[in-house]
């Protein structure tokens, strides 16, 4: 509470003294400001806009832009989000600025889940020689690009290359070892039906399988040696090749199951408790 | 509760905010660029902001047509009030109204509205007319060919007039028959409501099970032939039922074509609202 | 076609601005993905006599049977479901009489695209509504419809 009414009172000399000071159009900036701080989005982008269209001379044209984008991104409307941080991108002061505005770009992908075009984005700034000093950020914010694309490993090592001891690389680390194989859960179902389900701790669904496929292959295959070719046919198409078939898709489905469950749980924890600077 | 102290703080500010910004021509002229970008709602409560120390009819009548471009019909009526009789754009708002209306399904006030128009003699009469004659094509009312046709002109006509031939005759299938044509041949009654594909896969499971059921009552399995015997009823049972629904759903999307047809149509015609070039 | 070309023309238009033609407020997106997997729903609660003995069958199909032979019903509701619910909402006699119609059309793997709406989860939606033959009960959907 004390720190809140701290924050507060700060925020209140920020913006007493903005509230007096020069142009018109610095006040009309610190209003919209305001009005972001407060979460206020949709309106702080109207504000932002105003500042935008009443600014002949374009001073606000990089920070007005770069905010109406972060504005979009508080209410998870990160397509607009985009096109802002593009135009403010256009309209950036200093190398610095760019590369703010481009990693804001990423952050957004990464959100909504466009991995590729975050990758892609993070490769072109790792090329581009302007941004030598950055490679840590860019390791960073390929980390979680990789994270949200199910790349816990690839995660990992990029976390490594900031630092071996990294919270994030133990994190990623961890969920890796606990990811199930979806190949070996279904390769094992393959070989011997049911084995990918235990392989996944489903046991009486393993079980079941098992049962019916060992019922089917020996009715079959009876049937085929008492020469009752039709019945054979019958029952190895529509009983045994049906189950066993769904046994593979059953054990192809635990493993996802399973791996999803793993995988929520890791990305909850990084939403929730991780400290660190999310996208 | 931080943000609560901020928001307060903000309103202090939007005081101190320039007035160079706020005064109402500053605020015309946000709201005119927002509308020509698309950004409707912004554009709209600009001029709403605008109007509450200003009057003017055009930003009324765009305040209007912002909503009516983000189909916030129930808008469009609460703010079409302000218009007022000696306005230039009184007959275009009326008109926004009527449309809104329409769209809204909400056909006796659409009524009430289309007779002002018609009784001011309204510029858009014509337009008006033009919508009316497709309420009469959504009702449950009956009119002559000649009055439905009457308001469009030659390029129309004839699309007009077989929205009117649809809606008088409308190739609907007879459940009954369906069912009565299953009852016969398993699987017509299908084919009859325009299931092809249904009808045969019909035809063939129950002929199946009748075919298994009389070979087994020929092999004197009893027992096998009362069991394929007893599918083969429900299957046959079932495909009566079926073919009934199919037809009654075949109705339901004829219904459904229609009404939908109706207002691909009406879309193509921007609902007969006449363009307006406010953004060159 | 004429409504797709429609539809395409009045798509990057709308597009453009919809965002901001709804107040929106702030929110957060949770990092976590959604299931994709089929919940089955095994209680019993709400149920007659007749309903739990439907219910009761059927969950036994599902457990020894449909679980384990693999995804093989192209609707929404599965077939299984679709006798459950025509169970519930009407007699036994209705209700085997739609499950037997249902398992013809099931059968038939030509043009489903063209008569039935695609469901999110790529089912073909099939709900019993539009089968039991009463005043009013069928709300046309068209195929090209997506339901959620």
């Amino acid at each position: 509470m004390i720190f809140a009414i701290k924050r507060a009172t700060l925020f209140l000399s920020i913006f007493t003294t903005a509230a007096f000071s020069q142009t018109a159009l610095q006040q009309q900036h610190d209003y919209a400001i305001c009005l972001y701080n407060s979460e206020e989005y949709f309106d702080a982008i109207t504000e932002f806009k105003r500042l935008l269209f009443f600014d002949g001379k374009n001073e606000f044209t990089f920070e007005a832009n770069s905010m109406i984008g972060k504005s979009y991104k508080a209410g998870a409307k990160f397509d607009d989000a985009i096109r802002y941080f593009v135009l403010a991108q256009i309209a950036a002061p200093s190398k610095d600025k760019v590369f703010e505005t481009q990693i804001e770009i990423i952050r957004c992908n990464i959100l909504r889940r466009t991995t590729d075009r975050a990758l892609r984005i993070l490769s072109d700034l790792e090329a581009d020689p302007s941004f030598i000093n950055n490679k840590a950020e860019i390791n960073y914010w390929r980390g979680w690009a990789l994270m949200f694309d199910d790349r816990w490993k690839d995660a990992a090592a990029e976390f490594k290359k900031i630092e071996k001891a990294h919270p994030l690389n133990a994190i990623a680390e961890n969920i890796n070892e606990q990811i199930y194989s979806v190949t070996l859960a279904k390769s094992l179902s393959y070989i011997i039906p049911g084995a990918g389900q235990f392989y996944t701790g489903h046991y009486f669904s393993g079980a079941l399988s098992l049962a019916w496929n060992i019922l089917w292959g020996y009715l079959t295959v009876n049937a085929f040696i008492g020469n009752r070719i039709f019945d054979g046919l019958m029952v190895g198409n529509l009983l045994w090749f049906r189950f066993y078939r769904g046994n593979i898709q059953n054990a192809e489905k635990f493993a996802l199951e399973e791996n999803l469950k793993i995988i929520n749980n890791g990305l909850k924890y990084l939403q929730n408790e991780y400290n660190g600077e999310k996208p | 509760m931080k943000i609560i102290s901020i928001l307060f703080f903000c309103y202090s500010l939007s005081f101190a905010q320039s007035q160079l910004f706020n005064s109402p021509q500053e605020v015309k002229k946000f709201a005119d660029y927002l509308y020509c970008e698309f950004d409707y709602l912004r554009a709209a409560e600009e001029y709403q902001k605008f109007l509450r120390t200003d009057k003017n009819d055009t930003v009324i009548f765009k305040s209007v047509l912002s909503y009516y471009m983000m189909d916030r019909f129930s808008d469009v009526l609460n703010f079409s009030v302000s218009s007022s009789r000696n306005f230039v754009f009184y007959d275009d708002t009326q008109f926004l109204k009527l449309i809104s209306l329409f769209r809204l399904n909400m056909f006796n006030e659409f009524d009430t509205t289309a007779a002002l128009i018609k009784m001011i003699g309204s510029k858009l009469e014509t337009n008006s007319e033009k919508l009316i004659r497709f309420t009469f094509l959504m009702r449950d009312s009956i009119s002559s060919k000649g009055f439905i046709v009457s308001p469009f002109d030659e390029t129309e006509k004839t699309t007009i007039e077989k929205f009117y031939d649809r809606k008088q005759n409308p190739h609907y299938k007879s459940p009954l028959l369906a069912a009565v044509f299953s009852s016969i041949i398993p699987g017509s009654g299908k084919v009859y409501a325009d299931k092809l594909g249904d009808g045969i896969f019909a035809f063939l499971t129950t002929g199946v099970f009748t075919f298994l059921a009389y070979d087994n009552f020929k092999a004197d399995h009893k027992f096998r032939g009362w069991l394929f015997g007893g599918l083969a009823g429900l299957f046959y049972a079932g495909n009566i039922y079926g073919s009934a629904a199919a037809a009654q759903i075949f109705n339901a999307g004829v219904q459904f074509n229609f009404q939908n047809d109706i207002q691909i149509y009406l879309t193509k015609k921007k609902h007969y609202l006449p363009e307006y070039d406010f953004c060159n | 076609m004429v409504k797709l070309f429609f539809l395409l023309l009045f798509f990057p238009v709308v597009l453009l601005a919809q965002t901001d033609w709804q107040k929106w407020e702030k929110k957060d997106v949770s990092y976590q993905r959604t299931a994709p997997f089929l919940e089955r729903d095994y209680s019993l609660s709400g149920e007659d006599v007749f309903g739990s003995a439907t219910k009761i069958f059927i969950n036994t199909y599902w457990v020894l049977f449909s679980n384990l032979d693999g995804d093989n019903c192209p609707f929404n509701p599965t077939c299984s479901s679709f006798l459950h619910q025509a169970a519930k909402r009407t007699n036994p006699v209705k209700a085997v009489l739609m499950f037997t119609d249902r398992f013809t059309r099931d059968m038939n793997p030509f043009n489903r695209g063209s008569n039935y709406p695609v469901h999110i989860a790529g089912k073909f939606y099939d709900p019993v509504e539009l089968y039991l033959l009463e005043e009013n009960s069928v709300h046309y959907l068209s195929p090209s419809h997506m339901v959620q």
